[in-house]
């Protein structure tokens, strides 16, 4: 029996050839390793009501409902609603950072968008994607066919790096967009004006939505580990640096401390998910997160 | 390999300055970094963009800070390997050869015990833990500081083990140190020395009385050590002493007769002195005659005074007797005893040459003077005092004078150069001689062989005479001079009818006795025209008085007066004083006794007061065995013993210099002051060098002290890179 586990480790899962076979291995992987099955919170349980319009089956209206309002409303049952998962990947130049051997940013933000894809068309739902730098670039609209992985993981392969991110701008519109309350998965290193990110996911929170931030770094941009002087080219933007990174280590790690602090705080208060990723980190802690984050709504 | 020397500094391994070069590495390998860097893209550029724009200025200094400690390491460790001294410590330089040369003060005052252990052993411990530290390859001599100083290792040598033993070895004297004479007897050790490079090591108590020279020796001193500084040894002054030192001292002991025959009774006078500034305390003193406890006295002795202690004692027995005085111990036991030995005869033995001898009753020279000293009407049962023996001038040359006191010369006329040298050997002897003026007196022949311009036995020369006795008009009066002198002090404060006795004497005639300008004699008895009538003067051992007027009643008419045979008995036994004085030396001094010819062959022993028996030999001066023995370093009783066929024990006493008893002593800038320019390092060893002895060899070296600092900037550099660089971020917030 092969071992799915290895495929949690994003290097590992980069040798695989194909987004669809990566997607499945890491979800086999994690489910080998879970006990129980995530699969059963999503049971046949009363979800909520809807309004009967015509041509629905009455068999499913609430009649204790119309006896007390003497309105008709049917009852819709956890099986039936069809979860929509909206998936944001941040294709920015600064996503395509790779220190080391690790995979970049973007790579490791599309294992998580395919896994989790594959998770959710697995289970009937529907999956839907954003791919955005500075402005939205590709948009798939949620759907719960088999083929809507395919055409998700091929947008994503797709998508090549693009400018500098304004992701206030991008929140705005896609909260514009969103029609139907969903869940919104946010894979980004969120490189922005935190306040600015933090307005355009309130926006999502406005609009009903639930909103998951996998904010994905590499260990490098956590620990900043040079020592030789260095040139800092920066990815988005020409700015360049010539400094002795040993001596402003420190410094910097209270810079982007403070960030992470704000972007988590601005996260807490929204009553929003924060997942804080590194890129050398194993896949089914982004997974467990995210499945942690939906049983805990539903119940 | 020279020592260079650099504003003061000097450099054991000057060519390894070349290696200060390596202090501008950090600052290559920083203007290096800053052309050789690496790239990297990088994603997160807004926080090390902020992270700069904050903390620029910081990062700078840090950087400066980081980069001058890093050059001051490299700096510190190419000094360190040059090896650098102070030069005003003196050329020692490491890794060579160095001659130490160890003057260790053995004066009296190094015996000062403090905790149960003398200045004089701490300082053997000192020398030996020096030793011990020494390197491999250095040799050492050792000079014991004394009077006169002994070289005890002259030849620096290499074997430390021994020479520490010799050290061991080592006792103190009871006498005097004298840095004049100790410093020549370095210089001739550091003539003969191979070796280039010299240490000179001077373990002392700095006592003020040694080693603050007199006025004259001063200079003296100054030009001993200008020639030592000529040879650049490096000097370490090791200082045991004390300052506010405390002590009690027996710094007299005196007997107030000039001889003592049988049956005499006199006075011994101790003189006990306090130094510091301690308050006044009882002091017991003890007389012991022979080893037997005597009378006892107590004095109150104020600080910084003398008080004397007076006993009396008869002295029956004829023979040597060792009379001891001593007071309660402190801490320099040695000036608490004093000793005298007091030879008591059974009578004085005198012999009087006559120049104009007649057999009929008072018509001789010296009939009168021979009544005076041997009274014929005695007291029966008493023994004389004085025994008298009178031979005419002719036989004066044959005669042995060994056996007498004194010798009176009465109106001899002419004198010959034999005996003019028999008289000067006899005063050599300790002897007395008593010259008496009169009408055959040749002024000329004892201006020449007597007086010999000065030279000579007589410390006056012979003028014309004055008055006329033949006609016997206008003599001339006694003036007695207050009754100062010791010869007429019996008759102070006696009554006119007493003095009158002395005062009356008419003289008609003398002979005008000049004395030079600078002569230390002394005059006893004057006349009333201001001439002297008495002088008194020491030479060699001896003493000599000259009398003006004759011996007999031809030119005065003293004779016939009372006053005439005590002063006659003083002048007598103030001139055999020699005898006594000669038994009692001050520590240091060498001493001398004559013996009879015959025993110039004879084995001759001395017994020392540490029991140790010193063979020694007797030379033959003038017809006589002379005994002269130097080892006189300790306080005591020392016995002579010539074997047969002669047969005799002697005995003498040493006592210590007052002056050392002080313990009054120099500190460092007085030391400076004593030795003008020389540079010195200066300890204490009661501090300093009971830590850590290895100290002394290293001063001046500056090569430790600048290791220690490269320590210090190594562990200061690792905090600062860990402090600036290294350290936990404050943030807590870079969760992974």
């Amino acid at each position: 029996m092969e071992n799915f586990q290895k495929y949690l480790d994003p290097r590992t899962l980069a040798s695989l050839e194909g987004l669809d076979l990566q997607a499945r291995m890491v979800v086999e992987g994690y489910v080998a390793g879970m006990h129980p099955s995530p699969y059963h919170g999503f049971s046949v349980e009363f979800a909520e009501h809807r309004e009967y319009v015509p041509g629905d089956d009455i068999r499913h209206v609430d009649w204790k409902v119309w006896s007390k309002t003497d309105k008709l409303y049917l009852k819709q049952y956890e099986e039936e609603t069809n979860l929509l998962l909206y998936l944001l990947l941040d294709v920015s130049e600064s996503m395509d950072y790779a220190s080391g051997e690790n995979v970049t940013k973007l790579q490791y933000a599309r294992f998580i968008a395919a896994a989790l894809s594959y998770m959710v068309l697995q289970q009937q739902d529907s999956v839907g994607l954003v791919v955005f730098d500075d402005a939205v670039r590709r948009y798939l609209k949620p759907a719960g066919q088999p083929s809507q992985l395919k055409e998700v993981l091929r947008l994503m392969d797709a998508a090549p790096a693009r400018e500098k991110t304004d992701l206030s701008v991008v929140f705005h519109d896609l909260a514009e967009r969103f029609k139907k309350r969903g869940v919104i998965v946010l894979l980004s290193d969120l490189f922005d004006d935190p306040a600015r990110v933090m307005a355009g996911v309130k926006h999502f929170r406005h609009r009903r939505h639930e909103v998951v931030v996998f904010h994905i770094l590499d260990p490098a941009e956590i620990e900043f580990p040079f020592r030789e002087t260095t040139l800092f080219k920066g990815l988005e933007g020409g700015a360049e640096v010539l400094t002795d990174p040993h001596a402003l280590r420190r410094a910097y790690q209270d810079e982007i401390g403070s960030f992470l602090r704000e972007i988590e705080k601005g996260c807490r208060m929204i009553d929003v998910d924060y997942v804080p990723l590194r890129t050398d980190q194993n896949l089914d802690i982004a997974l467990s997160s995210y499945l942690a984050s939906r049983s805990a709504r539903i119940r | 390999m020279a020592a260079r020397l650099i504003w003061g500094l000097g450099f054991a391994n000057a060519p390894l300055l070349y290696g200060l070069a390596a202090a501008s590495i950090p600052i290559v390998i920083h203007l290096l970094n800053r052309r050789k860097f690496r790239e990297t893209s990088w994603a997160a550029m807004r926080f090390l963009l902020a992270a700069i724009r904050k903390n620029q200025r910081r990062i700078r200094i840090e950087q400066w800070l980081l980069l001058c400690v890093r050059t001051l390491v490299l700096l510190f460790l190419g000094l360190a390997m040059a090896k650098p001294f102070l030069e005003s410590y003196g050329a020692v330089l490491l890794g060579r050869r160095t001659h130490r040369v160890f003057v260790i003060d053995a004066s009296m005052s190094m015996s000062y015990t403090s905790a149960d252990k003398s200045r004089f052993e701490q300082a053997k411990e000192l020398a030996a833990r020096l030793l011990k530290e020494s390197r491999g390859g250095d040799a050492a001599s050792v000079i014991l500081m004394g009077e006169p100083p002994r070289i005890v290792i002259g030849d620096p040598s290499p074997n430390l083990a021994e020479v520490r033993k010799e050290i061991e070895e080592l006792t103190p004297t009871h006498g005097r140190a004298d840095p004049r004479t100790a410093l020549e007897a370095v210089e001739r050790v550091l003539e003969t020395s191979p070796i280039p490079q010299k240490e000179i090591v001077f373990l002392s108590d700095l006592q003020a009385a040694s080693w603050r020279p007199s006025e004259a020796g001063s200079d003296e001193l100054k030009r001993v050590v200008a020639r030592l500084e000529a040879r650049r040894p490096r000097i370490v002054f090791v200082d045991l002493g004390k300052a506010g030192g405390e002590n009690r001292a027996l710094t007299g002991l005196e007997i107030d007769a000039p001889v003592i025959t049988s049956g005499m009774t006199a006075h011994v006078r101790a003189t006990v002195r306090s130094y510091g500034t301690a308050s006044s305390v009882p002091v017991r003193a003890r007389l012991s005659d022979d080893g037997r406890l005597g009378p006892e006295e107590t004095v109150d002795v104020p600080p910084g005074e003398a008080v004397p202690i007076v006993f009396s004692r008869q002295f029956s027995t004829p023979g040597e007797h060792l009379l001891e005085v001593a007071i309660d111990d402190d801490p320099l036991a040695v000036d608490n005893r004093r000793r005298l030995i007091v030879p008591v005869r059974d009578s004085l033995s005198v012999l009087l040459v006559d120049g104009h001898y007649r057999s009929e009753p008072y018509q001789a020279e010296t009939d009168y003077l021979a009544q005076a000293l041997e009274p014929s009407e005695e007291e029966p049962g008493r023994p004389r005092a004085i025994r008298v023996e009178v031979i005419s001038e002719s036989r004066l040359v044959n005669r042995d004078l060994t056996p007498y006191d004194a010798v009176g010369l009465c109106n001899v006329a002419r004198f010959a150069a034999p005996e003019a040298s028999a008289l000067d050997q006899f005063l050599r002897q300790g002897g007395g001689v008593v010259v008496f003026g009169g009408d055959q007196v040749s002024a000329e022949n004892y201006n020449q062989v007597l007086h010999d311009q000065g030279r000579g036995l007589l410390p006056a020369a012979l003028g014309p005479t004055v008055g006329d006795a033949a006609k016997k008009e206008a003599g001339f009066l006694m003036n007695p001079l207050g009754f100062r002198h010791p010869i007429v002090a019996e008759y102070q404060g006696e009554s006119d009818s007493v003095t009158s006795g002395l005062t009356q004497a008419l003289t008609w005639q003398y002979h005008r006795l000049i004395l030079p300008k600078d002569s230390k004699a002394t005059v006893a008895l004057a006349f009333d025209d201001g001439d002297p009538a008495v002088i008194e003067s020491k030479r060699h051992r001896g003493t000599v008085i000259m009398v003006a007027t004759s011996a007999d009643a031809g030119w005065t008419t003293w004779p016939i007066h009372k006053s005439y045979p005590p002063v006659m008995q003083q002048i007598f036994l103030r001139a055999a004083a020699g005898r006594l004085e000669q038994r009692n030396i001050r520590v240091g001094e060498p001493f001398d006794q004559s013996f009879p010819a015959a025993a110039v062959a004879a084995p001759v022993s001395v017994t020392t007061p540490a029991g140790k028996t010193v063979a020694a030999k007797l030379t033959a001066v003038g017809g006589l065995g002379q005994l002269h023995f130097e080892q006189t370093d300790l306080a005591g009783r020392y016995e002579a013993r010539v074997g047969p066929p002669v047969g005799v024990v002697s005995s003498f006493a040493a006592n210590p210099d007052p002056s050392e008893s002080d313990p009054a002593k120099l500190d460092r800038a007085a030391l400076s002051a004593v030795f003008g320019d020389l540079s010195l390092v200066y300890v204490t060893g009661s501090n300093e060098l009971a830590l850590d002895p290895g100290s002394v060899g290293r001063r001046g070296e500056l090569h430790r002290p600048l290791l220690q600092g490269l320590l210090v900037l190594l562990l200061v550099e690792s905090l600062l890179a860990w402090k600036f660089g290294r350290g936990p971020a404050r943030s807590r917030g870079t969760r992974p």
